[in-house]
């Protein structure tokens, strides 16, 4: 007669039974394979055939391990969650409560997948729309007071333009006589021809009063803002530098103050460089 | 017992699972049978469409064990190996009587539905 | 603003003031009032209302997703209920199971949160290349600390949703009942089918204001796509070339150069025609200007008419494929001091002169009191969309460069035989031995211009469409969950049916009714708050209303019909059932 226990032990290798459990079930176990193993013998199987025919039994059990951990863990484990009661252990218990759902989340990974999957597509869809949201909607302004700042336009609906550019000699009137705002500054959006070393190129760039920066609260990287005489028409021809500009066509020149540079064919001196955070 | 309803194989294998849970039961309420003793009667039984090896049919009794339905001894005949009996404790027979009623009621109610239906 | 001074003050003071001007300087500021915005809004733009469509539909989204989650719980917890009767036989409190089952929850949605976090990281960086490139910051966008405190959020309160009802369900039920019946067929069990059906409808309902969303934005974008801007993108080449006053003071030479340049250019092979205009089409807003027109009086100075103006060369529109209706275009001939012509688009000719011929009438930039020149009108053209594709065309004409003194040509437009870009450098060298000081800008084929001026519709259109896309796949796997947990059920009785001699057509009639009953229920549903949802997104349509038929209709179809395929496979299954199976059952 053949001893299966052996090759049944092997299964329980990784299951962490008590000693006295694996033995018991072992025993009971090659207690029905040496049932079965006579009774192939008495319908006149060879010994050969009947043991062949019992490995392959045991062979095709190849669930016996997973199903067996399954109940045998649950008996160990399970009293330990049951029935604890009470505020002074919210903590254990939270922790015995993540294990356990975490055990049961992992004994069914069809389920488990699909409700995450199911679950990582509604979630990050609204991260990502959140971000949008957050990041162009949300997020205030990188200027000084940026709940105060306000754009004030030229209303001409009439002939269709309801968001214009002001006329100077409005902008004037309407900053001498509100009480309403701080301070006002003017810009009108441009673009200028920058011709000198390399390509001669095309910048966007603006025509901004002197009081802007310090409207908006903004300091430059290293220079001086706009001076309220450069205010005046005919003022002497001053440009400060965004810092990408500065970084892409000066090579960074540290230097670059006080040098002149040519825009739409005249000569403007840079006074200033932009911190990078800053984008008009 | 764990299911998930994604798969109908899983089902299936929970359905045949579950039948066979109430087959053992109703097995050894008469008297106390040992594991390859109840292997062969489902088998038997079931006239071969049930057949369960050694790697499904003592999970399904230590199940049944654990939960109470039924509970197992070791019993040592003389002359014989010693072998472990199961017999149906008082909650198993509690559980088999209300599927038996149970799966009348079920017969009954589809019998006079279907009846109409399809007389 | 002053500290404490709130927008509308503002409003107040400046609407003030600009009444006190239009009094003080009639000529000039006649009906000019002032507008207050935030400068947030101008730097946030257009964008806002397709952001907030975004935002309730992945909401939607998530919606969807949870219904599914709370379906397969509540599966698992019929399935667990002897689990739950042994834990509360064995004396643990009824709220400490319900935590123990939103522990689980919040758990699985913390996985979710997890993923779906770097599913975002991924999904960000590919929709970046898609948001509109006039949205400032865009490039700005991040996951930061924010975005992580509100995923955190929302996984925690999803995780808490769909989580309780299972939960609740699971801890409500009786516990004789279960100990003493299998479980399958309780009273818990009919009630869970009652849930599950309740959560199929909102998922289809839900998915549907979704797809009529998608539906809606799709057919806009088609139709803007197949609007006629009035002329033919293909093969044009286009490029900024501004003459900086100081070196080009005069007009004559000014004139000079842009003679020189489209003479040199056309010779280039591959090229076949180039003219300059002040502005193209679909980029910026260009110049308009008052007229009045010959034998009429001025009208009061708020309903002077407004006219787009373009000043182009000789080839423009043949160059940019403008269709002339009638007369002609300007030639060579056309010289300073040559009469002075003009070309009016048909629009302007129609509201001009309504029944009457535009060709040989004349009308003059400014009051007709004005030193300006009359303009003999010598030919009609197609109207252009010039600002928005989705903008009405309004008046506009065209003069010729050499008579026009106002505005000066900035845009250099060439008619090529070949892919345009790939004549970019030959062009830009082209200008540059005339002027090697001369910039060459925003090189850009017209064909980009075009889809680049829809962007913006691209961009929601695109987003909503996959949201609504993830939406119906997610409901779709829901139908089909429940589905099969009802055949699952109702294994036995399906059996039954078809020992007694039910046919497969019957039980699949039987199955997929079931699951038609659901799904038309949350259709209708679905359609009634979709008709009053949709509204909302009016702003971000074009061309159709927010109620249209075909879009409904269609959409109602196509979520049916995935709704039946998915209760099919299932059905399918049903009819699988093996009677004597079945039977055998106990």
């Amino acid at each position: 007669m053949p001893d299966f226990k052996d090759k049944i032990r092997i299964r329980f290798a990784d299951l962490k039974l008590s000693l006295a459990r694996e033995n018991e079930i072992i025993e009971e176990l090659s207690q029905h394979l040496k049932d079965q193993y006579e009774q192939l013998i008495a319908r006149g199987a060879t010994e050969d055939e009947a043991h062949q025919a019992v490995l392959l039994e045991l062979n095709e059990s190849d669930l016996l391990g997973p199903e067996l951990r399954r109940i045998e863990r649950r008996l160990q484990h399970e009293p330990l969650v049951m029935g604890a009661d009470g505020k002074a252990h919210l903590l254990g218990d939270l922790w015995q409560d993540l294990r356990y759902g975490l055990r049961t989340l992992l004994k069914n990974p069809g389920f488990t997948t699909v409700a995450v999957i199911a679950l990582a597509l509604g979630i990050g869809a609204n991260s990502a729309i959140f971000s949008v949201v957050n990041t162009v909607l949300l997020r205030p302004l990188p200027y000084k007071k940026p709940e105060r700042l306000v754009m004030v336009w030229e209303d001409n609906s009439k002939q269709g333009f309801p968001r214009d550019t002001p006329s100077p000699a409005n902008v004037m009137d309407w900053r001498d006589q509100n009480h309403v705002f701080e301070s006002m500054a003017a810009l009108v959006e441009s673009s200028f021809n920058l011709t000198g070393a390399g390509d001669p190129e095309r910048i966007d760039g603006q025509r901004v009063s002197a009081s802007l920066f310090s409207l908006l609260g903004v300091e430059p990287q290293f220079g001086r803002g706009f001076r309220a005489e450069e205010d005046q028409p005919g003022g002497n021809h001053v440009v400060i530098l965004s810092h990408g500009l500065w970084q892409r066509r000066f090579g960074s020149d540290p230097g670059i103050i006080g040098k002149p540079i040519n825009l739409n064919g005249e000569s403007f001196t840079v006074v200033a460089v932009m911190p990078r955070t800053f984008q008009g | 017992m764990a299911m998930s309803y994604i798969g109908w194989h899983i089902l299936d294998r929970e359905l045949k699972k579950g039948s066979a849970e109430l087959l053992i039961l109703s097995l050894v309420e008469d008297r106390p049978r040992h594991g390859y003793e109840i292997g062969q009667l489902i088998e038997l039984r079931s006239r071969g469409v049930l057949h369960f090896n050694v790697g499904s049919l003592y999970p399904l009794l230590y199940r049944l064990e654990k939960r109470g339905w039924i509970r197992g001894r070791w019993v040592e005949n003389p002359g014989q190996r010693r072998r472990r009996y199961y017999r149906l404790t008082a909650a198993g027979e509690k559980v088999l009587t209300a599927q038996r009623s149970n799966w009348r009621d079920f017969v009954r109610a589809i019998t006079r539905v279907t009846g109409v239906a399809h007389a | 603003m002053k500290p404490g001074v709130t927008l509308a003050q503002a409003q107040a003071e400046m609407t003030t003031i600009a009444t006190r001007l239009q009094q003080q300087y009639p000529q000039t500021n006649t009906s000019v009032g002032a507008v207050v915005t935030p400068l947030h809004a101008h730097v946030v733009g257009d964008i806002k209302p397709a952001l907030l469509v975004l935002l309730g539909a992945v909401a939607f989204v998530l919606l969807i997703a949870c219904a599914n989650v709370a379906n397969l719980l509540l599966a698992r917890a019929a399935v667990r209920q002897k689990e739950i009767a042994l834990r509360l036989a064995l004396g643990a409190g009824r709220a400490r199971l319900i935590r123990q089952f939103l522990t689980e929850s919040v758990l699985l949605a913390a996985f979710g949160g997890g993923i779906g976090l770097l599913l975002s990281v991924v999904g960000l960086s590919v929709l970046r290349r898609f948001i509109p490139p006039n949205i400032s910051q865009a490039q700005a966008i991040t996951i930061d600390a924010k975005v992580l405190i509100f995923t955190v959020l929302v996984s925690l309160v999803t995780g808490l949703i769909f989580g309780l009802a299972p939960a609740t369900q699971a801890a409500n039920f009786n516990l004789n009942d279960t100990l003493k019946e299998s479980g399958r067929d309780s009273a818990a069990g009919s009630r869970g089918n009652r849930i599950r059906g309740l959560l199929v409808i909102s998922e289809v309902a839900v998915s549907f204001i979704l797809l009529i969303g998608a539906g809606l934005l799709i057919n806009s974008f088609l139709r803007l796509r197949n609007v006629d801007p009035g002329f033919r993108a293909e093969r044009v080449l286009t490029m900024k070339i501004v003459l900086p006053e100081v070196r080009y003071a005069d007009k004559e030479q000014r004139g000079v150069f842009y003679r020189e340049l489209i003479r040199r250019v056309e010779t280039l092979p591959g090229l076949i025609s180039a003219a300059v205009a002040t502005n193209l089409p679909l980029t910026e807003s260009g110049n308009s200007v008052g007229v009045s027109i010959e034998g009429r009086a001025d009208p009061a100075p708020d309903r002077v008419p407004i006219v787009i103006t373009r000043i182009v060369s000789p080839r423009y529109f043949e160059t940019m494929g403008i269709p002339l209706l009638k007369g002609r275009a300007f030639t060579e001939e056309d010289k300073t001091e040559s009469p002075a012509v003009v070309v009016v688009s048909e629009t302007t000719a129609r509201s001009f002169w309504p029944g009457e011929d535009a060709l040989g009438k004349h009308i003059k930039i400014g009051p007709s009191n004005s030193d300006n020149r009359w303009l003999r009108v010598v030919g009609v053209v197609k109207d252009v969309r010039q600002f928005e594709l989705v903008v009405e065309p309004k008046p506009q004409m065209y003069l010729p460069f050499t008579q026009a003194n106002f505005f000066e040509p900035r845009a250099l437009v060439v008619k090529t035989n070949l892919e345009p870009l790939s004549l970019a450098a030959t062009v830009r060298k082209t200008v540059w031995e005339i002027d090697k000081d001369q910039p060459v800008s925003d090189i850009a084929s017209m064909e980009t211009i075009v889809s680049e001026s829809v962007a913006r519709q691209r961009f929601s259109m695109l987003l909503l469409g996959i949201f609504a896309g993830l939406a119906l796949v997610l409901a779709a796997v829901g139908i089909y969950g429940v589905m099969s947990y009802s055949v699952a059920q109702r294994t036995r009785e399906i059996g039954i049916r078809m020992a007694l001699g039910a046919q497969r057509t019957d039980v699949l009639k039987l199955t997929i009714g079931q699951g038609l009953k659901l799904v038309l229920t949350g259709v209708v549903i679905g359609l009634a708050a979709a008709f009053v949802l949709t509204r909302v997104m009016s702003s971000l349509l074009f061309g159709i209303s927010a109620t249209d038929p075909i879009t409904f209709i269609t959409i109602s179809l196509v979520l049916v019909s995935v709704a039946v395929l998915a209760s099919y496979i299932p059905a399918l299954r049903a009819t699988r059932v093996d009677p004597m199976f079945a039977l055998r059952y106990q």
